[in-house]
């Protein structure tokens, strides 16, 4: 009897442990097979990471291959808000840190977030500083940051990008689908304290960086042109100057500056007048130096020879209701004067010989109805109207350079036509696109754009601004070492529907050296005082410019 | 008899485990020193980069001239008489020489330059 029992006991327990075996088993079958996809995808999310890997925006070098503009790695520091618990007090110590308000980052702090940027691209120091301190819900994560090693040199030319290393202005910004490169991605398992962990399993999508430009600029001959135009822009208290000096032979151009600039390094505290890329952006009245195009039509349309002579009526001239003056009286002078003398009335009388058909059509050639094609952002063409709306007074304005609007650009592919036997260049900036090997992957060859005049004409004006300088308007832009052209012009502003006798632009194109020119410089000053002649402000510069740039290109030029 | 051979393989089984685990603890370990490894180099590569931009902006056209100028050093370009060309070497002059006389061969097939493809430059014309 008692062994009965016992044996009963004994079956109870069995039962009980097999039961409970039973319904483990059921349990982990349940778990294991039939939520085994919830668990697994669980178990991936947790362990497995997927990082997003920035590509290196492409650097921007010069002609030379010096670096204008390049990325460099940059901390930002950013707070997870639900993990501070004091937000008070760390705010005060990231607010002296960091240089930022403390009102400012108690606010982020305060956010129901769990990411909050407090500061993007700091300092090498305040990185340091923020690691040091080792607080709690406040890291650093690794970006990189645009940086440029001349400073201002360039800057309307290079531009800007944004904290997000987009490009805004400039080359940054017209080239930027070549140069932000392509993000990648690498899949990648983690421990429990994020860190990441080798394995086999790893995908890894490689960023692809952004190509390189390689600019038409040369460093040396922006240097030059910029610290030359400054000097000019605070001894005659511009408004705004601008400069280009462009290779009439390919259109390279090898320097394009304007005042006032900034410091590209630091954008943010720029002022507002300083952000304008006033060489494309603005048009103006030429004046004077747009008498290029009158004495190029008279020589091409063969209605005038260098001796043939023009009364210049003293200095006053009167056309019906309209007076014309000189800035000086002269009697009778050969057309060839006339223009080194700049003389509006001979200018006129010139000008009468062919015709407004005639004028238009080699201010079309010339390339003053259409942008030059800089393959920059932002150019824009003067507002000048077509022949059907030209009055019956035009033409005692447009061969001087009134009632007609030009960029400085359009001014300097004009005069390089002179000087390059006839030819109309399209101007460029960047050469080629390079891969981070040096292969080019895309080249920008010059581009002529059309025959405007013959060689044998652009050699006449050549020699006749030439003798502008030597005898004429332009006598301070002579060189010792070199012989070179150009043409002064001192343009008076319009000032409610009138011109002003206060306000000028004062201007000098040219080129150098006269027989065979491989620079072509355009200088354009906005309201010089009080001196606003074009050849006492503007031809200097040119010389500077044009000295030191033969120089250091070593031009070979006959000695004088 | 049975029971040492369920204990053996049982034993051989417990071993490939342990050898299997050993083996992945390893790899995390390895893991875990290569990424060391790969930050100390990139930060090595950044540190490079940035003395590359120091030197950059250290050779700066316009901080070189402040310096000559803080240092009163004046330096001037010499005028073109004061330059010498010195005449070239022979071996430049003959392969100049080389370059003449082909020239001058080319001069006679001028006749078939009208064959090979050249770019010009067309002419204005009046809309």
């Amino acid at each position: 009897m008692h062994s009965g029992i016992f044996r009963a006991r004994q079956l109870s327990v069995c039962l009980f442990f097999f039961i409970s075996l039973i319904l483990l088993l059921l349990r982990l079958s349940y778990l294991e097979v039939v939520r085994h996809n919830f668990f697994s995808n669980l178990a991936q999310e947790q362990h497995t990471v997927s990082i997003e890997l920035f590509p290196k925006r492409g650097t921007i070098f010069d002609r030379h291959m010096r670096v204008l503009a390049v990325n460099l790695p940059s901390e930002s520091i950013f707070a997870n808000p639900r993990q501070i618990i004091d937000k008070g007090g760390v705010s005060k110590t990231l607010a002296s840190t960091l240089g930022l308000k403390e009102y400012f980052v108690r606010n982020r702090l305060s956010r129901k977030k769990s990411f909050v940027w407090l500061k993007r691209k700091v300092s090498l120091k305040e990185a340091a500083e923020i690691k040091r301190l080792k607080i709690e819900g406040v890291e650093v994560i690794e970006e990189s940051k645009r940086f440029y090693p001349n400073g201002q040199l360039a800057c309307h030319v290079l531009g800007t990008v944004d904290t997000d290393n987009k490009g805004l202005e400039g080359l940054e910004s017209f080239y930027d689908r070549y140069i932000k490169g392509e993000s990648g991605w690498l899949i990648s398992a983690q421990d429990a304290r994020r860190r990441l962990v080798e394995s086999y399993e790893n995908s890894f999508f490689p960023p692809k960086n952004g190509l390189n430009l390689v600019l038409t600029i040369d460093e040396v001959i922006q240097h030059v042109a910029e610290r030359e135009l400054l000097k000019m822009y605070e001894k005659y208290n511009a408004k705004a100057a601008s400069i280009i000096v462009m290779d009439p032979r390919s259109g390279d151009i090898l320097a394009l500056a304007n005042f006032p600039n900034y410091d590209l390094n630091n954008r943010g505290r720029r002022p507002v007048e300083s952000v304008r890329n006033r060489a494309i952006n603005d048009f103006f009245e030429p004046g004077s130096v747009f008498k290029i195009v009158t004495a190029s039509a008279a020589l091409e349309e063969k209605v005038v020879g260098l001796n043939d002579k023009f009364y210049c009526e003293n200095g006053e001239y009167r056309v019906g209701r309209r007076i014309l003056h000189d800035h000086r009286p002269h009697g009778v002078m050969t057309f060839k004067e006339v223009i080194e003398k700049s003389s509006n009335i001979g200018t006129v009388k010139v000008a009468s010989l062919f015709g407004p058909e005639r004028m238009y059509k080699y201010m079309r050639g010339f390339g003053f109805y259409e942008k030059t094609g800089i393959d920059l952002p932002g150019e824009v063409t003067g507002m000048n109207r077509a022949l059907a709306k030209w009055s019956r007074v035009s033409m005692l304005a447009i061969p001087m350079g009134q009632e007609v609007t030009t960029t400085a650009m359009q001014l300097a592919c004009a005069i390089s036509v002179i000087s390059n036997d006839g030819l109309l260049m399209k101007p460029r900036v960047v050469k080629e696109i390079v891969d981070e090997n040096g292969m080019v992957v895309k080249e920008n060859p010059p581009k002529a754009v059309r025959r405007v005049i013959s060689s044998r004409t652009a050699q006449t004006m050549r020699d006749i601004l030439m003798g502008a300088v030597e005898t004429g308007t332009g006598k301070k832009a002579r060189i010792e070492d070199y012989d070179v052209g150009g043409k002064t012009g001192t343009a008076q502003k319009v000032e409610n529907g009138a011109y002003s006798h206060e306000r000028f632009i004062a201007s000098f194109i040219g080129f150098a050296p006269v027989k065979n020119p491989c620079l072509s410089v355009v200088v354009c000053v906005d309201e010089p005082r009080p001196v606003y002649y074009g050849g006492d402000v503007a031809a200097p510069v040119f010389k500077n410019v044009v000295d030191e740039s033969l120089k250091y290109l070593n031009a070979k030029a006959p000695v004088r | 008899m049975r029971l040492l051979k369920f204990l053996t393989v049982l034993s051989i089984v417990t071993m490939a485990a342990l050898i299997y685990v050993h083996g992945q603890v390893e790899l995390v370990k390895l893991s875990y020193a290569i990424e060391i490894k790969e930050k100390k180099l990139k930060d090595m590569l950044d540190r490079k980069e940035r003395l590359g931009y120091n030197i950059d902006s250290l050779e700066n056209p316009s901080r070189l001239e402040s310096f000559l100028l803080a240092h009163k050093i004046d330096i001037v370009f010499p005028g073109r008489r004061q330059v010498v060309r010195v005449a070239k070497s022979t071996a430049h002059r003959e392969d100049h020489l080389k370059k003449a006389l082909f020239e001058k061969k080319a001069g006679i097939f001028s006749i078939f330059e009208f064959l090979s493809p050249r770019a010009e430059a067309e002419g204005f014309k009046e809309k």
